[in-house]
């Protein structure tokens, strides 16, 4: 029963989301609307698990000292700080909303702004960095395959410039006149010619006309995007959709369990 | 040939040193740099710019603060374009901790405006009150007139006179509500005020019309004069409450602009409002009742919706597409992180999104395109020297390696 109550309301549930998906008349289209409110509160309430999740965590690695338990107890004073903000902004202001707490030290607001947005802010620049060392270290034209990655790349980036246009595309064209000598010299004529005459080509054709190179570059950007990529993006989308399609009628039709036990 | 094996590995930390570099020398400088509009910030700019006075837009907070520095200035730059074509705004978003981002667009994109036009509204304020009061000159010369005539005898003739002047005033002050309640609720109400204030006052001058019939004697025109003067007196306090208004910003929250605020369940929510909105989001953002938020009053459902726009870093735009676009027709545009853009490349071309602004740089071609620089336009020159380094850094990379594998197939 523990087992088999749960598969019945996922079969029930599943089935009627569908039916009323498809059938937008009275009674079906209140109905889904009404499932729909409740799918929101169940979502509030999920909220509510993952504080106490947090909670029942950070404060047992806490209580028994366990490694990095610092950590958590920043945590968990960052999650009661901010509480405790919003609780004293409500009380004064009636709502913890109120944008007037921005100006006052320990307003929830100013928490918010001074506090958690900084926070934020800095976590996500780091990736500047580390996409750079990243990017550096594995970015290497040391197949074929990487060599067009790189090119795919590189060409990208070039079209989302905003100055620097030619100097970057003599970069690339450096790039291609080196990885086709050294292809040359490993004895890979056709594929070193090719990338070698294409970095001499695209070069001179910068040098020459270089206002032109400007206005292309994001125009070549566009199409690398809109034609290869989305080709390749629309495949996996098809793929993932069909996928998700099939998990779901496994599920509805409890075929695929796992969501009920991790065993 | 150590040195070649030294630019193979060239050590993290001067890599993040030159980033450091790449990033804080261009914001020392102003560059001017031109901007090449892409086709699908230009079908975006063409979604908004197109749109009619009064229509809604839907701006749909999908990120936080880790996205600032490439999402916000998209809801800035679309905010200032939505103002200055008089679109309204709803904003919500799926994003708790990111929905203040887009509050604080939305309180300095109307400052901004109400500055901007203060001078405008102020002219605008004054001339309505000098048709008013002309208004109110003809009609006293009127009363004035009808008092003589009736001094001699009363018809049914006068007291229709009487009522198409009253609904002539009435008709006209509500013209002018309706011309200036989008600009400030407090104009509205002082309007609304003077409105119902003068229908009193006209009803209590036909009462005493009446009784001048009654007494049939001289004082019946001073009778008159007493009303007309009291009126006179009302259209003062009439026009000081304007000035008050004129005082007031002209892009207000609840009459161009409201924040519905966070509620749990994307897909839930985004579903669930093509049917009413009211059903997820019955209170604002402070609790406000949305029944009486001014502007929310012919809004209920996708179709009192001209145009969504969701801002995100994450998978939102899709489901915006998914639910709001394939079920209830829902016009879409996108605006996210340069990371999530080629994602939505699909949606873009099938037409399902009528717009996309990707990254700081698309970012930047709007701001271009509703000819202010903002955010985005400032921060380009910083990641334009950020992806040269980058693409200098893989260049040499690759140099090195392939002359540190000649060297090795040669046994040098």
């Amino acid at each position: 029963m523990k087992r088999t109550l749960p598969l019945i309301i996922t079969f029930l549930a599943g089935v009627f989301v569908v039916v009323t998906f498809f059938i937008p008349r009275e009674p079906f289209g209140s109905l889904e609307q009404r499932m729909l409110v409740w799918a929101s509160i169940l979502g509030g309430f999920t909220l509510l698990l993952g504080i106490d999740s947090l909670i029942k965590h950070h404060g047992r690695k806490l209580a028994r000292r366990e490694k990095d338990w610092f950590y958590s107890l920043v945590t968990l004073l960052g999650l009661f700080g901010t509480l405790a903000a919003g609780i004293v902004t409500w009380a004064k202001y009636g709502t913890p909303l109120e944008l007037a707490s921005l100006n006052e030290v320990g307003g929830f607001f100013w928490v918010y702004k001074w506090v958690m947005v900084p926070l934020q802010g800095t976590m996500f620049a780091l990736l500047a960095f580390f996409i750079a060392s990243a990017a550096y270290r594995a970015f290497r034209a040391r197949t074929f395959d990487a060599t067009l990655l790189l090119i795919a790349a590189i060409l990208v980036m070039i079209g989302r410039l905003s100055m620097g246009v030619i100097p970057a595309t003599l970069v690339l064209a450096v790039l291609l006149v080196a990885a086709g000598i050294h292809r040359l010299l490993i004895r890979k004529p056709v594929f070193g010619a090719v990338l070698a005459v294409a970095g001499v080509g695209l070069g001179a054709l910068v040098l020459a006309f270089p206002q032109d190179a400007i206005r292309l570059a994001p125009q070549v950007q566009e199409w690398l995007m809109s034609v290869p990529q989305t080709a390749a993006r629309r495949g996996i989308l098809i793929g993932v959709t069909l996928g998700t399609i099939a998990m779901s009628i496994r599920i509805i039709l409890g075929i695929e369990r796992t969501y009920i036990s991790s065993t | 040939m150590k040195f070649i094996k030294w630019l193979t590995n060239i050590d993290r930390r001067i890599i993040f040193l030159l980033m450091i570099g790449a990033v804080l020398v261009p914001m020392l400088f102003t560059i001017p740099i031109p901007f090449e509009v892409g086709e699908p910030v230009q079908n975006a700019f063409n979604a908004i710019d197109t749109l009619k006075p009064g229509s809604v837009i839907m701006l749909s907070v999908d990120y936080d603060a880790t996205s600032y520095p490439e999402c916000q200035p998209m809801i800035v730059a679309i905010t200032d374009h939505a103002f200055r074509k008089d679109l309204r705004i709803i904003l919500l978003g799926h994003i708790p901790t990111g929905l203040p981002l887009g509050q604080e667009a939305l309180e300095r994109g109307a400052a901004e405006y109400n500055q901007n036009h203060k001078a405008e509204y102020r002219q605008a304020v004054k001339h309505a009150g000098e048709e008013l009061k002309r208004h109110t000159a003809g009609y006293q010369e009127s009363l004035k007139s009808a008092a003589a005539e009736f001094d001699q005898e009363y018809t049914p003739r006068h007291q229709e006179t009487l009522d198409s002047l009253v609904s002539d005033y009435l008709e006209k002050v509500d013209s002018a509500a309706v011309k200036f309640q989008k600009h400030t609720f407090e104009y509205w109400e002082a309007v609304k005020y003077a409105g119902e204030g003068f229908n009193r006052h006209a009803a209590e001058y036909q009462k005493r019309l009446e009784g001048g019939v009654r007494e049939k004697n001289s004082g019946y025109v001073r009778i008159l004069e007493r009303a007309a003067a009291e009126y006179d007196k009302h259209v003062t306090e009439y026009q000081e409450d304007l000035g008050h208004a004129a005082d007031q910003y002209l892009k207000r929250y609840g009459i161009d602009f409201v924040n519905l605020g966070y509620r749990p369940g994307v897909v839930a929510i985004i579903v669930g409002m093509g049917r009413e909105i009211r059903d997820f989001y019955h209170k604002d953002y402070q609790n406000i009742n949305v029944d009486s938020l001014h502007m929310m009053a012919d809004v209920h459902n996708y179709d009192d919706i001209a145009t969504l726009v969701s801002f995100a870093h994450g998978t939102a735009v899709e489901s915006w597409v998914a639910y709001a676009g394939a079920r209830f027709g829902q016009q879409i545009i996108g605006g996210v992180t340069g990371v999530v853009a080629p994602d939505l490349y699909p949606y873009l071309q099938s037409g399902q999104l009528a717009g996309l602004l990707g990254g700081l740089k698309g970012a930047s071609e709007y701001e271009s395109l509703i000819k202010k620089k903002g955010l985005a336009s400032r921060g380009m020159p910083a990641q334009s020297t950020a992806h040269i380094l980058v693409i200098l850094l893989i260049v040499i990379g690759s140099m090195a390696e392939f002359a540190l594998d000649i060297s090795k197939r040669r046994g040098t």
